[in-house]
């Protein structure tokens, strides 16, 4: 089940667009667009899939997705009464949206590093979900040029915030982990590259001329996990994407994501997805791409 | 003959300058440039030229300049053993500072409206020019987006007001063309420095090499006014500070702002401003001493 790709935004010079969704569904397909999407359920019940991740849908829900991340939103509450029970307020804008000589000012580090971050989507909890889920609000009854102040004001408020937890896996995303280091950088594009193969950490400390102590400290240095870690992760999010997007059995997708045995497969899956591959499958398949048409 | 053009900031941060101007306006020329200009005079008294629109320049004055407009901003000269008072926040935009997509953006309309109807120079007062002070303390101290907000704020505050009047007037914006804002620059300057001298058409016809009938039409032009009555209000106008200020007596005051003779000086007070002079210090002090 291939995602499918959507041209969101009706009038492209504008770059930006507030939305207020209500209906008896999102009426959503498994789909990816080039634009960022900022999400918030006002009401809802259901799940989400952005990338890999599935999770139910509740009230207050909020989630900042990048580019070409695909995601489904599924209500499966039924109406009661008149009230809709679908409901949810939607900002898309392109990356571009914000004038040029403005994000290359200094003081817009932060700005660049959210963009970034949301590759692979970014669920926002706790004071910072309570702000920027008010100033949506805010946003209905504004307009014009209001309505563009409110939105990056938003943007100020998530750039600063460390109440963002990304959602796909790095395997997911190509692109979803970015390094400052370009030493790093190359390490992670050699994974990408060879992730259907063993990834010895002798040979990724070859390739950045370090000896293996000196690869391993600045490993964990900046990313907080150690090489079979972080491997083990980018391999599991990448079955999540075949299981979910692919025909493939699940013995092929393990041999496909570099997994030497199916055991070893399925501890990995279990132990960063709490379910086993084709428990993920299914619940992909029932939950969140129900609606989709065959 | 083509105007001076001036730039004011090289390469402004995020495409918009903004800073704080303390002690006097650094630059007193007549000039113009293709940014607009929004100035608050937080402090300090002097007076404004834009255009051939003429006014003391008070505490409080909220002003929009657009593009190309020729104006210049000068500060009474310091009381001696005072230091210069003038305290102003000042903000300079241009095209440059949004991409062209945005200003073709429908939230943006307003705006343009605003820059074009700018074009004469615009005096905001009232809860608009609180709402905008307020806003450019703030944006001064600020970097990132929320620079660029405030930013955007004034200018929706601005354009959404209806707390404003024009400064210059149609004549002097179809006429504008023909100006010499050097030659006027070298006027202005002279007029201000000489101002408790006597003042005559012909030193000043000399001072920029124009018969005395060419530099009267070329004086009309830029001011809109003849030189004597420019003078005379520039003169009325430094003597109400003075009044207001209530060190010096009448006398003096009229002899420090050029006035050769009282009756001159009554006649031009009371032509310009409707009362005598001992009457406008006596209203103007009365609220500050019963507040006492």
């Amino acid at each position: 089940m291939k995602p499918i790709f959507e041209t969101l935004l009706s009038a492209p010079e504008a770059g930006f667009a507030f939305k207020v969704v209500r209906g008896n569904s999102f009426d959503c397909l498994w789909h990816f667009h080039s634009e960022f999407e900022l999400i918030l359920i006002v009401k809802s019940g259901g799940y989400r899939m952005v990338g890999d991740y599935l999770a139910p849908l509740q009230p207050g829900d909020l989630v900042l997705l990048g580019p070409n991340l695909p995601h489904i939103y599924q209500n499966d509450e039924r109406t009661r009464g008149r009230v809709p029970p679908a409901h949810a307020l939607v900002i898309q804008f392109r990356s571009d949206f914000l004038c040029e000589q403005w994000v290359q000012s200094p003081s817009f580090g932060p700005v660049r590093h959210l963009f970034q971050h949301a590759a692979r989507g970014l669920h926002i909890t706790g004071a910072t979900r309570d702000q920027v889920s008010a100033t949506m609000r805010q946003m209905a009854g504004a307009s014009g040029l209001q309505r563009i102040i409110r939105f990056l004001d938003i943007l100020d408020t998530l750039a600063a915030s460390r109440e963002c937890r990304p959602l796909a896996s790095a395997g997911f995303m190509e692109g979803g982990v970015s390094f400052d280091q370009s030493r790093l950088d190359r390490v992670y594009r050699f994974m990408q590259e060879h992730l259907d193969q063993p990834l010895l950490q002798s040979n990724l400390a070859r390739l950045v001329h370090l000896s293996q102590g000196a690869f391993s400290r600045l490993f964990h240095q900046h990313t907080g996990m150690t090489h079979a870690e972080f491997v083990n992760e980018l391999r599991v999010g990448r079955a999540c994407r075949l299981l979910a997007e692919s025909e493939m059995s699940v013995t092929e997708i393990a041999f496909a994501c570099g997994f030497g045995n199916l055991s070893n497969f399925n501890r990995q899956f279990l132990r960063l997805k709490h379910a086993s591959p084709s428990e993920f499958r299914h619940d992909v398949a029932t939950r969140a791409l129900k609606s989709q048409p065959s | 003959m083509k105007p001076v053009l001036q730039r004011l900031v090289d390469s402004p941060d995020q495409g918009f300058a903004s800073w704080v101007v303390r002690g006097r306006y650094q630059n007193p020329l007549w000039h113009f440039h293709h940014e607009c200009e929004l100035i608050y005079n937080i402090k300090g008294t002097g007076s404004r030229l834009v255009g051939d629109h003429f006014a003391r320049l008070r505490p409080g004055d909220l002003t929009l300049l657009g593009p190309q407009l020729p104006h210049s901003y000068h500060n009474d000269p310091a009381t001696p053993g005072r230091r210069p008072q003038v305290h102003a926040l000042l903000l300079q935009f241009s095209d440059a500072t949004f991409s062209e997509e945005w200003w073709e953006l429908p939230a943006l309309s307003r705006v343009r409206r605003l820059v074009r109807r700018a074009a004469p120079g615009l005096l905001f007062t009232g809860a608009t020019r609180d709402r905008v002070a307020e806003l450019m303390r703030e944006l001064v101290e600020l970097s990132g987006l929320q620079r660029i907000i405030r930013l955007l704020d004034i200018l929706d505050t601005l354009a959404a007001s209806r707390e404003c009047r024009p400064l210059a007037s149609a004549a002097f914006l179809r006429g504008s063309r023909r100006f010499n804002p050097e030659r006027m620059t070298q006027v202005w300057r002279f007029i201000h420095e000489h101002l408790n001298q006597p003042i005559f058409v012909s030193d000043l016809a000399r001072m920029v090499r124009l018969s005395r009938g060419a530099f009267s039409r070329f004086f009309h032009l830029h001011t809109n006014k003849t030189l004597p009555l420019f003078v005379n209000e520039l003169r009325v106008g430094r003597a109400c500070q003075m009044l207001a200020e209530g060190e010096m007596n009448v006398t003096e005051i009229a002899l420090a702002c050029g006035f050769s003779n009282m009756s001159n000086f009554n006649r031009q007070f009371l032509r310009l401003k409707n009362t005598t002079p001992l009457r406008f210090r006596r209203e103007v002090l009365a609220p500050a001493l019963r507040s006492q």
